[in-house]
C-alpha cells in the first residue's frame, strides 16, 4: 500500500506545482496606457473644454439671456446636480487635467509651443469658470497630494490668469522640441494666431472687470495700441466640429435640435428682436420647420405644450449656431441629414466680438487707441454679417441687405444718447454672439443689456452665478442669485 | 464474505449515516464444534473472528460494516472459543485492542459500536427500536435469533411448550429505491419469533400458523406491519424516517459533515424544492426558502436578472453577490451590463440562469464567514454550494427519468386604469383633446364638450377624431389597450436523465431543454443543456470523477431600460393614453418599415418588433477529480475545474427610433475561470475521546474576462441585424481583465466525545491584484459547537436534541484588477464628443487616481446560534444572531475633481450588518401512512449601517445614479438609502407653496427620502402529504423597504389611473403655506409675522402631475419625495399539488414511478402600500443599486403541469 503512495505522490505534486508556480505579475492594465504624449493630450484637452461650454453651459446661459427656451433652464432652475458632470468630468478632471498635463509634461520635455497653447486654453477656460462660479479651486488644483483643494477668490484667479497668459505668450516664442500641427484642433499650430488669441483674451478679461478694476483702462489702451489682437475672422478663436455620428463629432446643439428634437425652442424675445430690426441673418440663425412661420416660446411660460407636442412644427437653431440647415422658406422636419449635418462652428472669440469690446471700451472707458465708436459699431456689424457669409450656406447675405441693415442701425445709433449707444452696441454684440450664450450671459450680467428680459412667471431667483456641483463639498454654498466679483 | 455498503438515493454519502447500514454475520443452523483454531499472535480480520464466534456460540452480531473494515485483531487464545467461556468474555477480548465496544441485547444479540458519542447514540436508537419490538411482544423478552439453541431452550422453559413453527416465510426487504436493506428485523406479530435480513436483504422466518402479520423495522426507517395472508413470500419496502436526526450537509470544499457538528449556520435546499417550479432561474426558486437570503428580480421579462444578497451588503461599491460553487468549482454568476442600465438597455441576465434546475441535487447556503473561509476572498458575501446529480457506483443497473413541464405565464398585476377620460391636457381651464398628447387629461368620453376641443367632432352622434394615420376613429376608452399588448407566455421544459452503475463505475447523463415564450411579444428564452458525468473506482484505490456540462442559453429580449429610456417598451406601453387603441391602430408603415406613432414616443409594438436584443451564451463547465485513500486516516484529492462561456449579444436601436439613425451593437463577452484544489485530509482518533481531522489545501484560481464591443451607427437596411449593415462603426467598452489568486489553507476539527467540536481554519492568499510585496494576506476563523443534550445525556421525549454554536471569522478580500495605476484613455470621451475628432486621435488623462498602496479589505463576523429539536422532531428551532463589519473597503470614491481626478481608489470605510435568522420547523401531523403536515418558517432581519467612510466625506454613491435621485451611502444610515429631491417645508413641516403657481417649491439640495432595505423577510413553507398526494404552498412576507417608483409617478401624472379620474371637475388646493417669493425656502409672512395658508386653486392635472410649466411637469408629484412607496408585500409564491402513483397502479405500465404535479408561482400578492404594480422589482437588477423602479417590465404569475416518469 505504501508503494502506491510513493508512486502517486510525485504526480500529485507535479500537478500542484503547475498551478502554484503561476505568475502573479499580471496586473498591468492591458486596456489603457499609463502615459500619454503632449501630442495626444492637447487635442483631447481642447475639445473637452470647448464642448463643455458649447453644450450645457450654452443651454443654461442661452436660456437665461432668452435666445432659446430650454425647458429645463428657462426659469433659472439650475440645481447643484445639474452641474456635476460639467464641473467633474468635463472640466476639472476632463479637459483641464489634460491641458495641465501638457503644461507639466511639456515643460519637462521643453515642448514650449504645446505648453504655451495649453496655458492659453487653460486661461480661457478658467476665466469663464470664474465668470460662472466666482470662487473656484485654482492655486491648489491638480495636485493629487491635496485632497481638498482650496477655493480661491475669483478676482485673485483673474489676476493669476493675466500672468499665465503673459507667460504663455513668452512660451510661444521659445524654441520648442516639438511643435503642433493638426493636433492643435483650433489653429492647426499657427502660433501667431495663438498670440493674437492670448492678447484678445486679455482684452476681454480686462473689459469684463472694468466695473471693479480701474486699472484695466490703460492696459486695454496698451493692448489695442500694440495691435496684435484678433484682426480678421481668420483669426477667430473657434472650433469647427465634424459631421460624423460615429465617432460623435457633431456639436451637441445640433444633436438636440436635429436628432433628439425635444429640449429647445427659440425664445420669442430673441425672434422679436431680430424681426424688429429686419435682421438679414434670420434664415441663417433660425430654422422654421413650418414653412415661413416662426414658432417659438415665451421664457418662463408655465402653461402650454410639452416639449414634444410641437416638435415637428417649432423653430429650431439654424445653420450658423448649430451646423443645421439654412432656412430657404420651404420648411420640413429637422433630421440628422440636414444642412451642415452638425459640422457646426463654436465661436469663442471672434473679430466682431473684439470690435464690439473695443466699442464698449471707448464708450465706457474713453479708450483712444481705437477708432471712433460709430466706426467700430458699423465695423462690428459688418464683420458679424461677414461671419455668417463665411459659413458658405444658402445664397449668402447680400451687400445690399447688409448696407440696409447697417444704415438702419446707424440711424438709430446716431440718434441715441450715450447710454443708449452703449445699449445698441451691446445689443448688436448680443445678436452677433448668438450661439455663444456664455458671452451673452457675461455681458448681460455686467451691463444689464438686454435690459428687457422678462419671464411669464418667475419661480426661481435670477441666476447670477452657477451653483457648485453636488458631488463636492465646497467651503460655502452661495445662492444662485449672488454676484460674481466683476458684477455689480 | 462479500459486503456492500448500501447507498440510498438522494444525497450521496449522506445516506451512509442516515441508514447506518448494519451487516450481520450470518449464522449457520449446524451446531458444530469450533472448527477454527488460532495460533498465538495470529492476526486475522475481526469480521472473520466474529463470524467464527457467531457460529460457535449461536449469537448474532450487528455492526456497521465500515466500522470493522480493515480491522485486524490478534487472537491469541483459542480456548476463548470453547463453550466454557462466556461469549461476552470472548468478544471483550476480541475488541480489546480497538476503540470498539459491544452490548448484549435481549438473547444474544450483540451490537458492536464505536466507543464515542455517535456510536452510543446509534446504540441507543437501536435499543429503542428493539424496545418497540418488545412492546409488540407484550413485555416478553424478544428472541431475536430464535433458532439459536439457547433461545430454543429459553422459550421452551418459559412457556413450557415447544413453539410450533409451521410456516416458513421468506422475502426481501428493500428501501424505497429497491436497494436491499441489510440487518432489518422481521418479527412475527404477537410472538417472540424474529429474524434479521442478510447482506442481500433476504430473510427466512418460521412463524406459528396463528401469526397474521409480520413487523419489519430498520434503523432510520419507519416500521411497517404487513399482513401474511397465507403467503410464503413477502417482499417489502421500508420508508425512510423523515425525522431522522442525523442530517449531512455539504460544506466548504464539498466536505460532507453531519449538521449536528457544524458550528455555523448552513441552510440546505433539496433539488426537488427547486426543480419543476416553472421558473427558469434557479435563484428565484430559492426565494423564501432560506432565512437571511434576500432575492429580488428586475421584472418578469424572460431571462432578466436576479439579485441575491445574503446577510446584507458588505461592500460599499464592490460586488455583494455570493460566490456560486457548482460541484466544487466556482461558477460565475455575474451580470454584465453592456449598456447603461439607466439608458436604453435590455434585461441582461445573470449567469446562474445557465443552471438547469432539474439537475440540482441540493443547494447549500453558507451564510456566514466561518462556513466560507475555505473558499477564500470571494466567500465574504456567503457561498451557494450547488451539488448536481451524479451517478452512484453502488446503484446497480440503469435508471431513466423523464420530466416534462408545461406552463403559462401572465402579468401578475396591471395598474387600475381609469376609463372615463381620453388623450389630452387640461389647458386654459378645460380638458382639451390632443391626438399627440401622452397624457390622459383630455375630455370625458361621455361629455366631450366639443367646443374648443380641437380635433374632436361628431359623426352621426359618435364622437370621433382623426388619428395618426388619418383615419376617423371614435373617441372612446380602450380598457384593455395595455393588456392586449402583452400575450400569454408559454413555457415548456423537458429533462431526460439516465444513470447506471455496476458497483465500481457509474455514469449519468442529463439533457434538458427549456423553451419560454415571454409575455412580452418577441421575447423568450431557450436553454439546452447536456451533462455527462461519471466515476470509477480503480483497483489501485484511486477514485476518479469527472463531469462536463454544455449549455446554450439564448435570450430574445427587447429594449427595456430605466431613466430617460426613450426606447423603453414598458414605459411606452404602460403609459399609452386611455383612448388610444394600441393594438388596433396601425403601428408600422408596411412599405418603408417606418413606425407610426401617436406622439413623440416610439410605438412600442414597432419597437418590440424592430429593436431586438439577443444574447446567445455558450457555456462549458466541468471538473476532473482524483481521490486517493492512502490509508485509513489519510486521503489525497485533487480537483481541477473549468468554467467558460461566451456571450454574444446584439442590441438594435431601430432606425427612426426618436429620430435616431439606428444602431447595432455587438458585444462579445468571453469569461474563463480555471480553478484547482489539492487537498490532503487526515483524520485520527487521538485518545478515546478526542478526534482530530485536519485538511490542508492548495488552491489556484484564474479569472479572465474579455469584452469586445462594436457599435455601428446608422442602419442602412431594415431587418438585417449584422453590424456590416451600418454606416460607421466605433469600438467601445472593449476590456480585458485577468486575475489570479493562489491560496494555502487549513481546516482543523477537534471533537471531544462527539459533543464538543472546535473548528479552526486559516487561509493565506496571494493575489495578483494587490501591490507587489503586499500580495500576501492571512485570515483565520475559529468556531465551536456544543451538543448539550448529548453532553448532559438528556433523555427526554420533549427535549430531543439541542446544540449551541459560536463562531468568529475574518475574511480578506483582494481588489479588482488594475486599480493600482492611473491609466489614460485612448480616444476617450470628451465632454460627450468622441475621438478621433475630425480624424485627430486624443488621449484623456484617466479620471480615477490609482493607488499603489492598496491593501486587502477584511470582513469580521461573529455568529451565535442555537438549534433545538423538540418532541422527537415535531418541532425544530434554529436561531442565529450575527454581527459583521467590513473594514478598509476598497472603493473608488469621488474626490474633488479639482485634484484632476474624479475618483480615487482607496481603503476606507466600514459597513456593518447585524441580524437575526430564525428557522422554525413544525410537524403537527406526522403519519407516514396517513396525513402529514410540515410547516417550515424562515424569518430574517438584517440591519445594515454605514459606520464610516473616507475622512471628510459623509456620503458616496455606490451604484447607478441619475441626477434627481439614487442610492447613496451615508455615514450613520443603512446601506444604499435613496436620496432625492424634496419640497421646501417650513419649520412645522408644512409644504411651502409658490404664491404664483399654487404648487410646491423644490428644495435646493437633496435629502434622504427612503430606505430600500426591508425590515424583515419571512417565508412559510407548507407541505402536506396524504397517501400519494402532496400539497405544498409557500407564502412569503417582505416587510418594509422603500421603492422609488417612477412608473407610479407617471401613471398618476398622466391621468391614467383610477384615482386621477375622481373629482376631475373641481380644483384642488394643496395643503401648505405660501413661500417667500424671494426665497422659496422660507415661508411668506404677513404683517403680523404669521405664515399664510395656501389658498391657490390648481387643476386636477396640476395636482397629480405638478406642472409648473407646460414643458416640465415634474415639480411636485415627480420629486423623489413623492415617488417613495412602502414595498411591504405578502405573497403566495408557490403552490403545488402533486400525486405520485402507487406501484399497484403502475403495474400495467412500463414505468417504475410516475408523478403528476400542478404548479403555480406568484399566483397572488398583496402590497398594501404600493399602488398599481408589483413592488418586487428593481430596474437595475443584480447590483448595488436597489429600490428604484423605472418602467421595469412587470412581474408574472404562472401555472404549470409537471409529469415525471422513471423506468
Amino acid at each position: 500500500m505504501k508503494n502506491i503512495i510513493y508512486k502517486k505522490a510525485p504526480y500529485l505534486f507535479i500537478l500542484m506545482l503547475i498551478f502554484s508556480s503561476c505568475d502573479l505579475d499580471i496586473n498591468d492594465n492591458p486596456n489603457s496606457p499609463t502615459t500619454a504624449t503632449v501630442i495626444e493630450l492637447l487635442p483631447h484637452g481642447q475639445v473637452s473644454v470647448i464642448e463643455s461650454f458649447a453644450s450645457l453651459v450654452n443651454a443654461i446661459t442661452s436660456s437665461a439671456v432668452q435666445t432659446r427656451v430650454n425647458s429645463r433652464y428657462d426659469n433659472y432652475t439650475v440645481t447643484r446636480t445639474t452641474i456635476d458632470g460639467l464641473w467633474n468630468s468635463n472640466l476639472y478632471s476632463g479637459g483641464l487635467k489634460d491641458l495641465e498635463d501638457v503644461i507639466t509634461q511639456g515643460t519637462i520635455e521643453e515642448n514650449w509651443h504645446y505648453v504655451g497653447i495649453a496655458k492659453l486654453m487653460k486661461a480661457y477656460t478658467f476665466s469663464l469658470m470664474v465668470d460662472l462660479w466666482n470662487d473656484i479651486p485654482y492655486s491648489e488644483a491638480f495636485n493629487a497630494e491635496i485632497d481638498m483643494p482650496a477655493y480661491d477668490p475669483g478676482s485673485e484667479i483673474y489676476a493669476n490668469l493675466e500672468a499665465l497668459i503673459i507667460e504663455a505668450l513668452g512660451d510661444l516664442n521659445k524654441t520648442s522640441v516639438l511643435s503642433p500641427g493638426s493636433d492643435d484642433v483650433v489653429y492647426g499650430g499657427d502660433l501667431a494666431k495663438w498670440e493674437r488669441m492670448g492678447n484678445t483674451l486679455l482684452l476681454k478679461m480686462y473689459n469684463q472687470t472694468r466695473l471693479v478694476d480701474s486699472s484695466v483702462g490703460p492696459k486695454m489702451e496698451s493692448l489695442i495700441a500694440q495691435d496684435n489682437l484678433i484682426q480678421s475672422s481668420t483669426d477667430d478663436f473657434q472650433l469647427l466640429y465634424g459631421d460624423t455620428a460615429a465617432p460623435e463629432n457633431r456639436m451637441s446643439l445640433f444633436e438636440v435640435d436635429y436628432v433628439i428634437r425635444l429640449d429647445n425652442r427659440i425664445a420669442n424675445y430673441f425672434n422679436d428682436l431680430l424681426t424688429g430690426n429686419n435682421d438679414p441673418r434670420i434664415p441663417y440663425y433660425l430654422y422654421n420647420q413650418t414653412p415661413g412661420v416662426f414658432i417659438g416660446r415665451d421664457s418662463g411660460n408655465p402653461n402650454g405644450l410639452s416639449t414634444f407636442e410641437d416638435q415637428d412644427t417649432r423653430t429650431f437653431h439654424g445653420a450658423y449656431p448649430a451646423g443645421g440647415k439654412y432656412d430657404d422658406g420651404s420648411g420640413g422636419i429637422t433630421t440628422a441629414d440636414l444642412g451642415l449635418k452638425g459640422a457646426a462652428t463654436y465661436r469663442m472669440m471672434t473679430n466682431a466680438m473684439r470690435i464690439f469690446i473695443e466699442a464698449e471700451a471707448v464708450m465706457a472707458l474713453g479708450i483712444t487707441a481705437s477708432a471712433s465708436v460709430e466706426a467700430l459699431f458699423e465695423e462690428g456689424i459688418r464683420e458679424s454679417m461677414a461671419k455668417v457669409n463665411d459659413l458658405g450656406v444658402g445664397p449668402g447675405i447680400s451687400t445690399a441687405q447688409i448696407d440696409t441693415y447697417v444704415a438702419d442701425r446707424l440711424l438709430a445709433f446716431n440718434a441715441s444718447s450715450d447710454a443708449d449707444k452703449l445699449k445698441l452696441i451691446m445689443l448688436e454684440k448680443y445678436v452677433h454672439l448668438f450661439g455663444n450664450g456664455m458671452e451673452q450671459y457675461n455681458d448681460w450680467r455686467r451691463t444689464g443689456i438686454p435690459d428687457d428680459l422678462t419671464l411669464v412667471v418667475q419661480t426661481s431667483p435670477t441666476l447670477n452665478r452657477f451653483p457648485y456641483p453636488s458631488s463636492v463639498t465646497p467651503p460655502t454654498v452661495p445662492n444662485n442669485d449672488e454676484f460674481v466679483f466683476w458684477d455689480n | 464474505m462479500k459486503k456492500s455498503i448500501v447507498f440510498k438515493r438522494g444525497i450521496l454519502l449522506l445516506a451512509f449515516i442516515l441508514s447506518s447500514s448494519y451487516a450481520s454475520a450470518n449464522l449457520s443452523e449446524t451446531n458444530k464444534d469450533p472448527s477454527y483454531t488460532f495460533s498465538k499472535a495470529n492476526k486475522i480480520k475481526l469480521t472473520d473472528a466474529l463470524q467464527a464466534a457467531s457460529e460457535n456460540y449461536h449469537v448474532f452480531f450487528s455492526y456497521e460494516t465500515k466500522l470493522l473494515e480493515n480491522v485486524e485483531v490478534e487472537v491469541s487464545l483459542s480456548e476463548l472459543f470453547s463453550k466454557e467461556t462466556e461469549i461476552e468474555v470472548v468478544v471483550n477480548s476480541l475488541l480489546s485492542g480497538t476503540n470498539l465496544k459491544f452490548e448484549t441485547i435481549g438473547d444474544k444479540y450483540i451490537v458492536i459500536y464505536k466507543n464515542n458519542r455517535n456510536g452510543k447514540n446509534k446504540l441507543e436508537r437501536l435499543k429503542e427500536k428493539l424496545n418497540e419490538l418488545r412492546d409488540i411482544e407484550n413485555g416478553d423478552d424478544i428472541l431475536l435469533y430464535p433458532n439459536s439453541k439457547k433461545a430454543q431452550k429459553v422459550l421452551a422453559t418459559k412457556r413450557g411448550v415447544n413453539v410450533t413453527q409451521d410456516l416458513t416465510i421468506t422475502g426481501l426487504v428493500t428501501d424505497e429505491l429497491d436497494v436491499p436493506l441489510i440487518g432489518a428485523t422481521v418479527v412475527a406479530k404477537g410472538t417472540t419469533v424474529g429474524a434479521v435480513t442478510d447482506f442481500d436483504g433476504l430473510y427466512s422466518l418460521k412463524v406459528p400458523t396463528s401469526t397474521t402479520h409480520l413487523v419489519f423495522s430498520y434503523i432510520g426507517y419507519e416500521s411497517k406491519e404487513v399482513a401474511i395472508n397465507q403467503r410464503t413470500t413477502i417482499n417489502t419496502q421500508l420508508r425512510e424516517d423523515a425525522n431522522a436526526l442525523d442530517e449531512v450537509v455539504v460544506t466548504a470544499l464539498g466536505i460532507e459533515r453531519n449538521k449536528k457538528t457544524l458550528s455555523y449556520a448552513v441552510s440546505e435546499v433539496k433539488g426537488d424544492q427547486l426543480a419543476d417550479k416553472a421558473e427558469a432561474d434557479v435563484l428565484r426558486a430559492l426565494s423564501g426558502k432560506v432565512a437571511g437570503v434576500n432575492i429580488s428580480g428586475s421584472g418578469g421579462a424572460s431571462g432578466s436578472s436576479t439579485n441575491i444578497i445574503i446577510r446584507g451588503n458588505n461592500s460599499a461599491t464592490g460586488n455583494n453577490q455570493p460566490l456560486f460553487v457548482v460541484d466544487g468549482i466556482p461558477f460565475d454568476n455575474s451580470t454584465t451590463s453592456t449598456s447603461d442600465l439607466a439608458g436604453a438597455s435590455s434585461s441582461y441576465s445573470n449567469r446562474a440562469l445557465d443552471l438547469d434546475p432539474n439537475d440540482i441535487a441540493s443547494m447549500t447556503v453558507l451564510k456566514g464567514g466561518a462556513a466560507a473561509a475555505l473558499y477564500g476572498s470571494r466567500a465574504s458575501n456567503g457561498v451557494i454550494i450547488i451539488t448536481t446529480r451524479s451517478g452512484s457506483a453502488s446503484r446497480k443497473g440503469m435508471e431513466v427519468e423523464i420530466s416534462n413541464t408545461v406552463g403559462a405565464e401572465t402579468i401578475s398585476r396591471f395598474p387600475d386604469y381609469q376609463n372615463k377620460y381620453g388623450q389630452g391636457n387640461y389647458l386654459n381651464g378645460q380638458y382639451t383633446f390632443s391626438p399627440v398628447a401622452t397624457e390622459s387629461w383630455g375630455p370625458a368620453f361621455d361629455n366631450p364638450n366639443l367646443d374648443g376641443n380641437g380635433g374632436l367632432f361628431s359623426d352621426d352622434g359618435v364622437i370621433k377624431y382623426i388619428n395618426h394615420v388619418g383615419d376617423a376613429v371614435p373617441y372612446r376608452a380602450f380598457p384593455n389597450n395595455v393588456k392586449d399588448f402583452y400575450r400569454t407566455g408559454f413555457q415548456r421544459e423537458t429533462s431526460i436523465r439516465a444513470q447506471g452503475g455496476d458497483g465500481k463505475n457509474a455514469f449519468a447523463v442529463t439533457a434538458s431543454n427549456l423553451d419560454n415564450e415571454g409575455f412580452i411579444p418577441f421575447t423568450g428564452l431557450k436553454r439546452t443543456s447536456i451533462k455527462v458525468s461519471g466515476l470509477t473506482n480503480l483497483e489501485n484505490g484511486l477514485k476518479i470523477k469527472a463531469s462536463a456540462t454544455y449549455v446554450n442559453t439564448h435570450q430574445d429580449g427587447i429594449l427595456s431600460g430605466g431613466h430617460n429610456t426613450l426606447s423603453s417598451i414598458n414605459r411606452q406601453t404602460l403609459f399609452v393614453p386611455r383612448s388610444y387603441d394600441l393594438t388596433g391602430f396601425p403601428y408600422i408603415d408596411e412599405v418603408t418599415g417606418e413606425q407610426l406613432r401617436y406622439t413623440f414616443w416610439d410605438n412600442p409594438r414597432w419597437l418590440a418588433q424592430e429593436g431586438p436584443y439577443d444574447s446567445d451564451v455558450n457555456r462549458v463547465y466541468g471538473y476532473l477529480s482524483a481521490d486517493y485513500k492512502a490509508n485509513e486516516w489519510l486521503n489525497f484529492s485533487y480537483k481541477i475545474g473549468l468554467n467558460t462561456y461566451t456571450d454574444s449579444r446584439v442590441q438594435i436601436i431601430p432606425r427612426g427610433s426618436f429620430n435616431s439613425p439606428g444602431s447595432i451593437t455587438d458585444n462579445d463577452i468571453t469569461f474563463t475561470e480555471i480553478s484547482s484544489d489539492f487537498i490532503v485530509t487526515g483524520s485520527k482518533q487521538l485518545t478515546e475521546d478526542l478526534n482530530l481531522r485536519v485538511v490542508l489545501g492548495h488552491n489556484f484560481n484564474q479569472r479572465k474576462t474579455d469584452i469586445t464591443s462594436f457599435t455601428g451607427i446608422g442602419i442602412i437596411k431594415r431587418g438585417i441585424s449584422r453590424i456590416t449593415n451600418t454606416e460607421s462603426v466605433v469600438t467601445d467598452l472593449s476590456t480585458l481583465s485577468n486575475r489570479r489568486i493562489v491560496g494555502l489553507f487549513s481546516d482543523m476539527v477537534l471533537s471531544y466525545k462527539d459533543y464538543l467540536f472546535l473548528n479552526l481554519t486559516g487561509r493565506n492568499d496571494w493575489s495578483s491584484t494587490l501591490p507587489k510585496g503586499e500580495r500576501s494576506f492571512f485570515y483565520p476563523s475559529i468556531s465551536t459547537t456544543f451538543n448539550f443534550t448529548d453532553a448532559f445525556n438528556v433523555k427526554s421525549d420533549f427535549f430531543t436534541f439541542g446544540k449551541l454554536r459560536l463562531a468568529y471569522t475574518k475574511i480578506g478580500n483582494d481588489a479588482d484588477p488594475y486599480l493600482l495605476q492611473t491609466v489614460n484613455t485612448i480616444n476617450g470621451d470628451g465632454s460627450g464628443l468622441q475621438f478621433p475628432f475630425n480624424g485627430i486621435s486624443g488621449t484623456e488623462v484617466g479620471d480615477n487616481l490609482g493607488n499603489e498602496n492598496l491593501k486587502p479589505e477584511f470582513t469580521t463576523e461573529y455568529e451565535a446560534g442555537l438549534e433545538l429539536n423538540l418532541m422527537k422532531g415535531r418541532v425544530g428551532i434554529d436561531v442565529t444572531y450575527y454581527s459583521k463589519i467590513t473594514e478598509d473597503q476598497i472603493f473608488s470614491v469621488n474626490i474633488p475633481a479639482a485634484t484632476g481626478y474624479f475618483t480615487k481608489t482607496l481603503n476606507a470605510g466600514e459597513i456593518s450588518n447585524k441580524g437575526w435568522e430564525v428557522g422554525l420547523d413544525l410537524n403537527p401531523f406526522l403519519n407516514p401512512e396517513g396525513f402529514s403536515w410540515n410547516i417550515y418558517t424562515t424569518f430574517a432581519r438584517n440591519v445594515s449601517k454605514v459606520e464610516k467612510l473616507i475622512d471628510g466625506l459623509d456620503q458616496i454613491n455606490p451604484g447607478n445614479r441619475v441626477a434627481a435621485y439614487g442610492n447613496i451611502l451615508r455615514v450613520g444610515e443603512p446601506y444604499g438609502v435613496i436620496e432625492g429631491e424634496v419640497q421646501n417645508r417650513d419649520a412645522n413641516g408644512n409644504l411651502l407653496i409658490n404664491a404664483l403657481t399654487g404648487l410646491p417649491t423644490k428644495a435646493p439640495g437633496q435629502q434622504i427620502v427612503g430606505d430600500p432595505n426591508p425590515d424583515f423577510l419571512m417565508g412559510i413553507n407548507n407541505t402536506m402529504t396524504y397517501k400519494g398526494f402532496k400539497l405544498g404552498f409557500l407564502f412569503d412576507w417582505k416587510q418594509g423597504g422603500d421603492i422609488l417608483s417612477l412608473s407610479n409617478g407617471y401613471l398618476r401624472g398622466f391621468g391614467l389611473t383610477e384615482e386621477t379620474a375622481v373629482d376631475r371637475d373641481r380644483t384642488y388646493v394643496l395643503p401648505g403655506v405660501l413661500a417667500d417669493p424671494n426665497d422659496p425656502t422660507q415661508p411668506m409672512l404677513d404683517q403680523n409675522g404669521n405664515t399664510v395658508t395656501n389658498n391657490i386653486q390648481i387643476s386636477p392635472q396640476n395636482y397629480w402631475s405638478g406642472a409648473t410649466n407646460g414643458t416640465q411637469r415634474n415639480q411636485y408629484r415627480f420629486s423623489a419625495e413623492s415617488l417613495i412607496f412602502d414595498a411591504t408585500v405578502f405573497r403566495l409564491r408557490e403552490l403545488s399539488l402533486g400525486y405520485t402513483f402507487t406501484k399497484q397502479m403502475l403495474k400495467k405500465l412500463p414505468f417504475g414511478s410516475m408523478s403528476v404535479t400542478l404548479l403555480g408561482r406568484n399566483l397572488w400578492f398583496k402590497a398594501p402600500n404600493y399602488p398599481h404594480l408589483d413592488p418586487e422589482v428593481s430596474t437595475y437588477g443584480a447590483g448595488n443599486a436597489q429600490g428604484v423602479e423605472q418602467y421595469a417590465p412587470p412581474t408574472v404569475k404562472n401555472m404549470a403541469l409537471n409529469i415525471k416518469l422513471s423506468f
